[in-house]
């Protein structure tokens, strides 16, 4: 039977076509997709899975003593659990060896790829312009905390720096910021923060939205904070800040500008909140310079509000340090620092060049 | 920041005027916008307004006073009521025609229409915070009890006496009573405590119980139940704050939410908050009610201070409550600064000591420290076995040491000679991966489209490369892999093969000297062969003659050859 092209050699062709892995990957789209693409699907779902999203708790956590209540840990992502993740995502519907062949060389790129959206997604809804993915393979590092903060304080505010000085209640965070990556509740006494990088410091602050109204209390306190004496109507007060009127700057404590909470009797402990309000303008007008110009109704529950604000607290956590347990770490890599990979558009620059040759630089050499 | 919106919707605008806190991590993005005027009135017309400011965007904030803080990264605002209130409305429309001359009847139309709004129940999706947080036990006497709403025009989308919100002063339509158990017990047979009623059990209360001075609005059904607290007068006459008290109560605020956790409703850095107006009582458990104060302010019913409900002719007053919880203000740890104090600070592992753990082995202490933990593992074979597994958050920092890509589950499976047993992590992380993907249909249909596509695509590539290889002609091939893709690759190819290959071979190119593959050109009209005898038609030499003339009289030269020729 007259055939147009012997198959033996086109099946040739097909194979070795097929059989290298740059061939594969040169087809890759090289810009950041959108919509319905499956390339961009895929990569913003294994971007996904690389955030830990929607992985089952005792998968992350296999024993809770590993995170008893009120603790915090601290860990580094392990890169190998994360590759087999999302390798096993990759693999449905991998039946035939073309899967397999396509699977093995563009599998790695997408989940390369994927670290685009892992690292962007909150500077994403943040409305912030996206990072680049750095040339250097990333450690990412996170803590979970178990505690009453992640359910009595919703909204705690979470800041990493590479490093740490001073010790005990004078560590300080230093160096520069890690950006945060992920932060969700795994359930409402669980948080999960993971970071661009290693960092060596912490600091948790209380939630600015819920910063409290509070005053001074005078009436001494036993060493649990307890108070020693009996609630009178002047036990309470309160000390002033400036307003960014008369030098004194917004939010900073004035010297001496101390005023009195009126309460309506010590045994309601209810506050006269205009009478309070009212003497802290007096008491803003009356400092030299005066701290207050306008009228007494310009001073409005903004003002007041500033007033009558605590400072949000702080903690400040050192990251422990993992140096010593690094052992397995150490012993299969030699060197400290990381090594720079090639960046994907280098790369698939490169697969694509590889593809034309094979497809069209045999045209001397091809016996026609 | 904010200037980067402005390509945004109109609503999207005016969710994401977040002003930039310079921070200095945050000074990259944050562009110039860094020195602000400290406290400005936002309207439009205030000259020494900033002009990026995004409060000043919103139409419906423009009677509102802000104060930003900058150490506290945080922005007071007074109030920040809704464009309208919860309520029933009428739109009345007068319409008038006029001309030169004349005029036509005025033409009037009227539309009913209802804004909804939280009234006698709250989603509990709209708080935000509680603090003291419910349940928690600590020192809070010096604290006022608050609550922290996610949207920030709650308090102020109805009001005590049924005016308008967006007028000022801005009272809020919400108190935060605040109930010690000593009130709450002080008559142990009927203590205060929350009660489910209907709404026509709040309009009519029972004798001697004081109700809210309401209308009832458009939708609301009178059954529909809700919870009420009944407060004694003399009480609730001790405790309710002045009108003024209350404003003061309430307030807006706009934080900064880059170190968040982000949820829908929060990521706006929108939020509200009420105070309450006393500070909660030593050693007992404290109790807030959020109340509705509507129709408390009204001329018929005006309970505020210094106003007094009659003891003569009331118990109780009756307030709808919204949310409540309770704080114990006793001897325990649970501030937040003593919570984080008490904090233990770890690496992710397994204690190697404990009551539950102790540790007899090297190994297994060396495992611990590696993030290990021993799992019973039921084998394929249906062995009862042990092995380890971690998880992806490691104590001490993994290179990457493992394939890429298994061929199923069990491939990833390691062997740890020095114990025994199996390391099931990676195999579990293929696993759970697999698992993930499946749920996602939206991925596990793009993997299948993306491989499909990727194969298609190599083989068409294949395929056409190929025959244009193999075809005794040499199609031209391109110069890039993509142009082979393209539907019309082929019709091009051919063109290009027709023009520059099997053309030239039918109809030899001239200056090459062999007779066309197929004859002679047809003349199917024969007007080729007369050509000559034609008047006004020039033969090839006779052109070319007028062409060898100087160029001035090219012109005149051809017009005589063709009239002469028109004489012929």
């Amino acid at each position: 039977m007259p055939t147009l092209v012997p198959s033996a050699e086109l099946f040739r062709h097909i194979s070795e076509l097929v059989a290298r892995p740059a061939h594969w990957r040169a087809l890759l789209r090289p810009t950041e997709g959108q919509g319905d693409d499956p390339q961009h699907l895929v990569e913003e779902f294994i971007g996904r899975l690389r955030r830990l999203e929607g992985i089952p708790f005792p998968y992350l956590v296999p024993d809770n003593a590993m995170l008893p209540p009120e603790s915090i840990r601290f860990f580094t992502l392990d890169q190998n659990w994360v590759d087999a993740l999302c390798d096993g995502a990759l693999s449905l519907g991998r039946l035939t060896d073309m899967d397999q062949q396509h699977d093995a060389a563009v599998g790695p790129v997408l989940v390369r790829r994927s670290e685009h959206p892992m690292i962007n997604h909150r500077r994403r809804r943040l409305r912030r312009p996206a990072q680049a993915v750095p040339e250097a393979e990333t450690n990412y590092s996170g803590f979970l905390l178990r505690s009453a903060l992640v359910s009595g304080w919703p909204g705690l505010e979470v800041r990493a720096t590479a490093a740490a000085s001073g010790s005990g209640p004078n560590t300080q965070c230093s160096g520069a910021e890690v950006e945060l990556i992920r932060m969700s509740r795994l359930s409402p006494d669980v948080l999960l923060c993971l970071f661009a990088g290693p960092f060596g410091c912490v600091q948790i602050h209380e939630p600015k939205e819920g910063i409290t109204y509070g005053a001074i209390l005078s009436l001494g306190e036993d060493a649990d904070g307890a108070p020693t004496a009996q609630l009178q109507a002047d036990s309470y007060s309160k000390q002033l800040r400036g307003l960014g009127i008369g030098g004194y700057t917004v939010g900073e404590f004035i010297d001496g500008a101390e005023v009195p909470v009126p309460l309506r009797s010590a045994s309601t402990r209810v506050v006269e909140i205009n009478q309070l309000r009212k003497s802290m303008v007096s008491k803003l007008k009356g400092l030299s310079p005066p701290a207050w110009e306008g009228s007494e109704e310009a001073f409005t529950s903004a003002h007041f509000a500033l007033q009558m604000v605590e400072g949000a607290s702080q903690h400040i956590f050192r990251a422990t340090d993992s140096s010593e347990a690094a052992s397995e770490a150490s012993s299969k890599a030699d060197t400290g620092q990381p090594a720079r990979r090639k960046p994907v558009a280098e790369q698939l620059a490169e697969d694509r060049a590889a593809l034309n040759r094979f497809l069209f630089d045999s045209r001397e050499e091809d016996p026609s | 920041m904010s200037e980067l919106d402005t390509s945004l919707d109109q609503e999207d605008t005016k969710e994401l005027d977040v002003p930039s806190f310079s921070s200095p991590a945050q000074q990259e993005d944050a562009g110039e916008a860094s020195s602000k005027p400290a406290s400005q009135e936002a309207t439009e017309d205030s000259p020494a307004a900033p002009a990026g400011s995004g409060l000043l965007r919103d139409p419906s904030l423009k009677h509102s006073q802000w104060v930003q803080a900058e150490d506290l990264e945080i922005v007071f605002v007074d109030a920040a009521p809704p464009p309208l209130p919860a309520g029933d409305f009428r739109l009345a429309l007068d319409e008038t025609l006029a001309w030169d001359g004349g005029s036509a009847d005025a033409i009037h139309s009227e539309y009913d229409f209802t804004v909804n709004g939280p009234r006698f129940t709250l989603d509990p999706a709209l708080v935000h915070s509680m603090f003291p947080p419910p349940g928690n036990r600590g020192h809070f006497q010096k604290y006022l009890p608050h609550l922290v709403f996610d949207r920030r025009s709650l308090p102020w989308e109805r009001t005590v006496d049924g005016s308008l919100p967006q007028d000022k002063p801005f009272v809020p339509w919400l108190w935060l009573l605040s109930l010690d158990a000593s009130e709450i017990n002080a008559d142990p047979q009927n203590p205060i405590a929350i009660q489910t009623v209907t709404v026509t059990q709040l309009l009519n209360p029972p004798a001697r119980v004081l109700g809210p001075h309401l209308a009832f609005e458009t939708g609301e059904d009178l059954d529909s139940q809700l919870m009420v607290v009944d407060v004694p007068t003399a009480l609730i006459n001790q405790l309710v704050p002045s009108r003024e008290d209350l404003i003061y109560t309430a307030g807006a605020r706009l934080v900064s939410v880059m170190n968040k956790e982000l949820t829908a409703t929060t990521e706006t850095g929108w939020f509200s908050a009420v105070v309450a107006n006393r500070f909660p009582a030593n050693g007992q458990s404290n109790t807030q009610f959020l109340v509705s104060m509507e129709g408390y302010g009204t001329e018929e019913t005006d309970i505020f201070f210094p106003n007094q409900v009659d003891p003569a002719k009331y118990d109780a007053v009756r307030f709808v409550v919204l949310l409540s919880w309770t704080f114990e203000n006793v001897d325990d740890d649970q501030t937040f600064d003593q919570l984080t104090a008490g904090l233990s600070v770890d690496r992710l592992q397994l204690p190697g000591t404990g009551a539950h753990n102790q540790i007899t082995s090297n190994q297994v202490a060396s495992a611990f420290s590696m993030g290990y933990t021993a799992l019973n593992h039921t084998t394929r074979q249906g062995e009862p076995n042990v092995s380890w597994y971690r998880g992806p958050m490691l104590p001490l920092t993994m290179p990457k040491n493992t394939p890429d890509s298994y061929a199923n589950g069990d491939a990833a499976l390691r062997f740890d000679p020095a114990t025994g047993l199996f390391d099931v992590s990676y195999a579990a992380a293929w696993q759970v991966g697999r698992l993930l993907g499946l749920q996602d249909g939206e991925f596990a249909a793009a993997i299948a489209r993306l491989r499909d596509d990727h194969q298609n695509a190599l083989m068409t590539l294949a395929s056409r490369s190929f025959l244009m290889h193999r075809l005794s002609f040499r199609l031209p091939l391109p110069e890039d892999f993509q142009e082979l893709l393209g539907r019309q690759v082929f019709d091009r190819a051919w063109m290009k093969a027709w023009g520059q290959v099997l053309g030239p071979r039918l109809v030899p190119p001239a200056g090459e000297d062999r007779p066309p593959l197929l004859g002679a050109p047809a003349d199917p009209s024969g007007l080729e062969r007369r050509r000559p005898s034609l008047p006004g038609l020039l033969e090839r030499s006779e052109v070319l003659e007028v062409l060898e003339q100087p160029p001035d009289e090219v012109l005149d030269a051809l017009l005589a050859k063709i009239h002469r020729g028109g004489k012929r």
